[in-house]
């Protein structure tokens, strides 16, 4: 028999502050002062100039290539320039964030499959987004609960991401096409500020 | 639900019931931090209790002297612990370290902390036998107090933002000294330009040390050839994303590479030169497999075309880090880490 021994986050700041409250105790935890602006959406993507910013975690390019494919077929935006960053383990170069948000109208990026990179993706999404960029970050499913906490901490629990199935890592190009087709409306969704 | 933490009679079992729900424990029991426990740790840091630290990731939270002291005090540390516990924090959030990443990763790395000088004699830390195992407080309480404050305050929890498949036991406490007065080369923060009379703290995201077990050798090349057969795993990190890599000697194994007069650049050197697979065996496994565009991180050298060439388990040298712990025996350890690089931080006086 297994019991569950997940606690919410109700429960847990309920706990907390009756430690804090009723027994006096300093609280040993802390969270974050973050108030980080959203973008504008974007009112349609036809004629859109937008980039693929690969993470370089194993398939992000060609789940990437495929996704802005079928941007370019099914919305009409315009053909897709690429960008990588140096590893996907950190957060992008702050310089090569600037040069994006300077040069397109929206950013895909991704994909977090994995627990650092989903952090890293997040944090990206997260400044590019302040950097008046629209972004969709696509993250693998099972990671989608550490991208919701990450970006609730930066101060945008607003943010929509676009998931696709896990894993992605050792999957054929015909199963990333087929994968991107399942995920291109709803890329498109957090563009465009539509319901996902 | 009122409960008395002054009253002797109240059920210590039923308060801990409530530390687990807060979310506040890795799951093991923590002592209160009342606000006279926790200013008696600020007091004994020298430092203002509202002195931001550092912002620790993944969430960001301020690592202010107090926060750091309450998780000190849950943690089972003396307040004497304080100006290693800040030291540490101060390491690990150097961007070498990526401890962001580290906190989050599906990999199992955790923050070893190695604490080095005459600190270490003066607040007990084990560096002889067992030192990465139990029974001394020291170590027990340092490591674990470094572990909770970064996930209480950097907010990695786990299965939420700690993605980790498998963990292991190192995310609870993983704290020991350098064996300094057995080792035969300087101590590994003399390495790094500290002066054998300065104390200080090395943080590096290690797995669990792997035993590396040789009672036969009476010479460097059988010793390091054992170690060098363990370094080159294509399980662990290093053959296809490189980084530092850790090698703890115990001193009776450094003895014996000593007695032949080898200094420790040495054996750095030996092992950059023999823990290598080819590429031809690194691409039929591990993290990248056959995806060749991936290999980015190799040294230039390696000539791409040729699949015999040898890759180094190292970017350079002086990636493959020795150090000497532990205590009679002849046991060594292989410590993988995450692909990162440590961080050595002087203590503040």
């Amino acid at each position: 028999m297994s019991r569950d021994t997940t606690i919410g986050a109700d429960e847990r700041g309920v706990a907390a502050q009756f430690l804090i409250d009723n027994l006096g105790l300093v609280d040993p935890t802390a969270e974050a002062e973050s108030n980080s602006t959203a973008a504008h959406r974007l009112p349609s993507l036809a004629g859109a100039r937008g980039v693929l910013l690969d993470n370089t975690k194993g398939n992000a390019g060609p789940l990437l290539r495929h996704v802005g494919v079928l941007l370019e077929q099914q919305y009409g935006v315009q053909s897709f320039k690429m960008a990588r960053k140096l590893v996907y383990s950190r957060p992008a170069d702050p310089s090569l964030l600037d040069e994006l948000a300077r040069d397109y109208d929206f950013v895909v990026t991704g994909v977090g499959a994995c627990g650092s990179c989903t952090s890293g993706c997040v944090r990206d999404a997260v400044e590019l987004e302040a950097r008046g960029v629209p972004t969709a970050a696509i993250h693998t499913e099972i990671f989608m609960n550490s991208a919701m906490a990450h970006s609730t901490a930066f101060g945008r629990p607003d943010l929509q991401f676009a998931a696709v199935e896990h894993p992605i890592a050792a999957v054929s190009d015909q199963e990333l096409q087929r994968r991107a087709a399942a995920l291109v409306d709803s890329v498109a969704a957090v563009l465009l500020g539509a319901a996902v | 639900m009122t409960v008395d933490i002054q009253d002797e009679h109240i059920d210590a079992l039923a308060v801990f019931e409530i530390f687990v729900k807060a979310g506040w424990t890795d799951g093991l029991p923590v002592i209160a931090p009342t606000k006279t426990r926790v200013a008696e740790f600020v007091e004994h840091s020298g430092r203002n209790a509202d002195e931001v630290i550092a912002e620790i990731p993944p969430l960001g939270g301020a690592a202010t002297i107090r926060k750091l002291a309450a998780n000190a005090v849950m943690a089972g540390c003396e307040p004497a612990h304080m100006p290693v516990l800040i030291a540490a924090v101060e390491a690990a959030m150097d961007p070498a370290m990526n401890i962001g990443g580290v906190q989050c990763s599906t990999h199992m790395a955790s923050p070893l902390l190695i604490v080095h000088g005459p600190i270490r004699n003066e607040l007990g830390i084990n560096s002889g036998a067992n030192a990465f195992g139990q029974g001394v407080r020291a170590n027990a309480t340092l490591g674990r107090a470094l572990k909770l404050a970064l996930v209480n305050i950097g907010g990695s929890r786990p299965g939420e933002t700690d993605k980790a498949t498998l963990g292991q036991p190192g995310k609870f406490t993983f704290c020991i000294g350098e064996n300094e007065e057995e080792s035969p080369w300087p101590a590994l923060h003399v390495d790094r330009g500290l002066k054998p009379t300065d104390s200080a703290v090395t943080v590096y995201g290690a797995e669990g040390p792997q035993n590396i077990n040789n009672q036969a050798a009476d010479n460097p090349f059988d010793i390091l050839k054992t170690v060098a057969s363990m370094m080159t795993n294509l399980g662990s990190n290093h053959m296809f994303i490189q980084g530092e890599t850790f090698v703890v000697l115990c001193p009776e194994h450094a003895q014996i590479i000593a007695s032949f007069g080898w200094t420790k650049a040495d054996v750095q050197h030996f092992l950059f030169q023999n823990a290598t697979r080819s590429q031809r065996e690194i691409k039929a496994g591990g993290i990248h497999g056959h995806k060749t565009e991936n290999y980015t991180l190799w040294p230039r050298w390696v000539d791409r075309d040729d699949a015999d060439c040898r890759v180094p388990v190292a970017r350079r040298v002086n990636d493959i880090t020795v150090l000497v712990t532990g205590g009679p025996g002849r046991h060594s350890a292989y410590l993988p880490g995450w692909g990162t690089r440590s961080v050595t931080h002087k203590l503040t006086p």
